[in-house]
């Protein structure tokens, strides 16, 4: 019961926290307020799509335990406890490809593989290791190609 | 004219370190040792599995084994072959009780083993390949909860034990170790391997102590005739037949890429009938890309599926928190549908398929597609044990810490026995999918080569192989693509 009237208030108070950071970005400001509840054994939403450059606020709240929550290649390591929202941010996602949110607080036994994505578009670098892969392919089958010409027919066994 | 072939290096032969490594290997003790501090780290393990903190990261047998053995061992493969069996102490007692010696030589009529045959049924992987099958349909539960990973641990050594006392020799890591198969089967690939220097000695040399056993050394305990080797499948690297050999014809060579495909192409082309090793490889190749996209992917239901909906983690005293909810359980038999769906019916029938294809396109009407289909299978074994190794990158890099703190607080009590208590970092956990790439595009293109010289061979002309390895191409980069979504996608 304590659960799910924390819960809701914490929902009830989110919402009107993004309304209201929804309100200063259309003034001028290009802060995006995403809210993410982080639960046993993922974060809600656990793939977010961001434009590279976009500025983001995290608004991180607990629906069960304490959690933590790192971001690849940031500094950002906060611990999100029962009861309170946590605000990460603002952080600007610059470079394309794909970040993970992990948990950093040990919650529970699936702990270790909490996270969540956030995908920067243009997702380049995904393009790029695509192009690799094709690449990388094409070129084995060439070489195969052009290295047996060099050399003699196989002895049949 | 061809290049002359380059000769792998001997590696018992290299000046300093060829002698002492030969000495070491020679001596008796040197098993025995390396067994027993490993034993001792096992009954760490099953310690802390049974009795250790529930929470499977702060508990030894969780984290050391899982994390760092797991990625370990994946490394070991690519670098020494079957090294891990080398030093696993799973099958030590039933071998010092069956052979009623812990180090010296025993003649067999004093072993306690009743020396029975192995069953010509199960002298495959079979039983092997579905144990390791059967793990990863608990795998969730396996590699979080210490008690799951003790009892696993303690049920091997127990039917390691039994095994032992009933069939002479290494039948139990030959056939029944999950973990066994897929080490051999991968270890293929691996740059290590144990073969006789002149293989016409060993033709000419009667006595066969290899086989036999000798004074200083028994017959090889996987039942091979070490000095034909030409393939790493079911050599346990245990060192018998280069302490029992008179003649000093036993060694380790470190092999060339180009030794590396044409022994496998060789192991490809007479694999008739072998599915079980096929369906080794389709396992182990699915799974590598499943659990990247399971465990590191954002999709929770997947993990939830597998994990049966049990959000406790447990130790024996509290093995009851482990009873899932009917709807944990129907949600498991989703997971077991769709780990087994994909690992033995939707990947192999995907490879039947282009295998088809392929022998269409070499327009060849010689070979049945069955042959094709399993020879071109081995192409996995170098390609799915890169893939692993991208996944063991993962592991490492994000969870090192774990298995780190766990040594200096092995039961996860709060213990700093070691002054290694480290709080957890990922190492640029940003450049984790840079340093996969080379390691799967490294396996792409070894399973292309591989696929090729195995098309030679099985066709007997380069543009019927060259068309074959462009289909099977197709499969491969198109399974890669599949891997390259799931970590930058």
């Amino acid at each position: 019961m304590g659960t799910s009237k924390w819960t809701l208030v914490l929902a009830i108070l989110l919402t009107l926290s993004s309304l209201s950071l929804l309100g200063s970005s259309a003034e001028g400001s290009h802060e995006r307020v995403i809210v993410i509840e982080a639960k046993q054994f993922t974060f809600e939403p656990s793939i977010i799509t961001v434009e590279a450059g976009e500025e983001v606020i995290f608004h991180v709240w607990t629906s069960d335990v304490t959690h933590g929550f790192y971001i690849d290649g940031t500094d950002i390591k906060e611990e999100v406890k029962p009861g309170e929202i946590v605000v990460v941010g603002p952080i600007t996602f610059d470079k394309p490809g794909k970040v993970k949110i992990r948990c950093s607080v040990t919650c529970g036994p699936l702990h270790p593989f909490m996270t969540a994505d956030v995908v920067v578009e243009p997702n380049y670098t995904f393009y790029g290791f695509v192009a690799l892969t094709l690449v990388v392919a094409g070129a084995t089958l060439v070489y195969i190609n052009r290295s047996y010409k060099k050399s003699e027919e196989p002895t049949e066994e | 004219m061809s290049k002359p072939e380059k000769k792998d290096i001997d590696l018992l032969q290299v000046k300093g370190v060829g002698k002492p490594l030969k000495r070491i290997l020679q001596w008796r003790g040197f098993h025995f040792t390396f067994i027993l501090v490993n034993l001792f780290v096992f009954v760490i393990v099953l310690t802390a599995g049974f009795f250790g903190n529930p929470m499977g990261n702060m508990n030894f047998s969780i984290a050391v084994v899982w994390i760092l053995w797991f990625a370990a061992v994946e490394f070991m493969i690519l670098f020494g072959g079957r090294t891990w069996c080398t030093l696993c102490p799973l099958p030590a007692f039933g071998e010092w009780t069956a052979r009623r010696k812990l180090v010296g030589v025993h003649k067999q009529k004093r072993w306690l083993s009743k020396d029975k045959k192995w069953p010509k049924k199960l002298d495959n992987m079979w039983v092997s390949a579905l144990g390791f099958l059967g793990i990863s349909l608990i795998l969730p539960w396996l590699v979080t909860r210490p008690v799951v990973t003790g009892t696993l641990f303690l049920l091997l050594i127990v039917f390691g034990f039994l095994f032992a006392l009933i069939y002479s020799g290494r039948f139990f890591c030959h056939s029944i170790c999950p973990a066994s198969s897929y080490i051999g089967y991968h270890s293929n690939a691996s740059l290590f391997g144990v073969r006789a220097r002149d293989k016409s000695v060993c033709e000419k040399h009667i006595a066969k102590e290899c086989i036999r056993g000798g004074p200083k050394g028994y017959g090889c305990p996987w039942k091979l005739y070490p000095g034909g080797h030409e393939d790493n499948t079911y050599c346990g690297q245990c060192y018998e037949c280069l302490k029992s050999c008179p003649m000093d014809n036993m060694t380790i060579k470190l092999r060339r890429p180009s030794t590396i495909v044409r022994e496998l192409t060789n192991v490809a082309v007479k694999a008739k009938g072998k599915y079980d090793e096929a369906w080794m490889g389709f396992t182990r190749f699915t799974l590598a890309i499943f659990y990247e996209l399971v465990f590191f992917g954002p999709y929770w239901f997947l993990k939830d599926w597998g994990n049966m909906g049990v959000n406790f983690g447990a130790n024996l005293p509290t093995i009851g928190l482990l009873t899932p909810t009917l709807g944990g359980f129907q949600n498991w038999l989703m997971w077991v549908l769709i780990v087994a769906g994909v690992a033995l019916l939707a990947y192999p029938a995907a490879f039947y398929g282009f295998s088809w294809l392929a022998k269409k396109a070499a327009k060849d009407k010689t070979k049945p597609t069955k042959q094709v289909f399993l020879s071109f299978s081995y192409a996995l074994v170098p390609y799915g044990l890169f893939l692993w190794l991208a996944f063991a990158i993962t592991i490492l890099m994000v969870n090192w810490a774990y298995p780190l703190t766990a040594f200096s607080d092995p039961m996860g009590w709060g213990w700093d026995l070691l002054g290694m208590k480290f709080a957890w970092s990922p190492i640029v956990p940003d450049l984790i999918p840079y340093l996969q790439a080379p390691l799967f595009l490294i396996g792409l293109t070894f399973a292309i080569v591989v696929t090729y010289n195995i098309a030679l061979k099985l066709f007997g002309s380069h543009k019927k192989a060259v068309r074959a390895t462009t289909v099977m191409t197709v499969l491969h980069v198109a399974t890669a693509l599949i891997f390259v979504w799931i970590i930058m996608g």
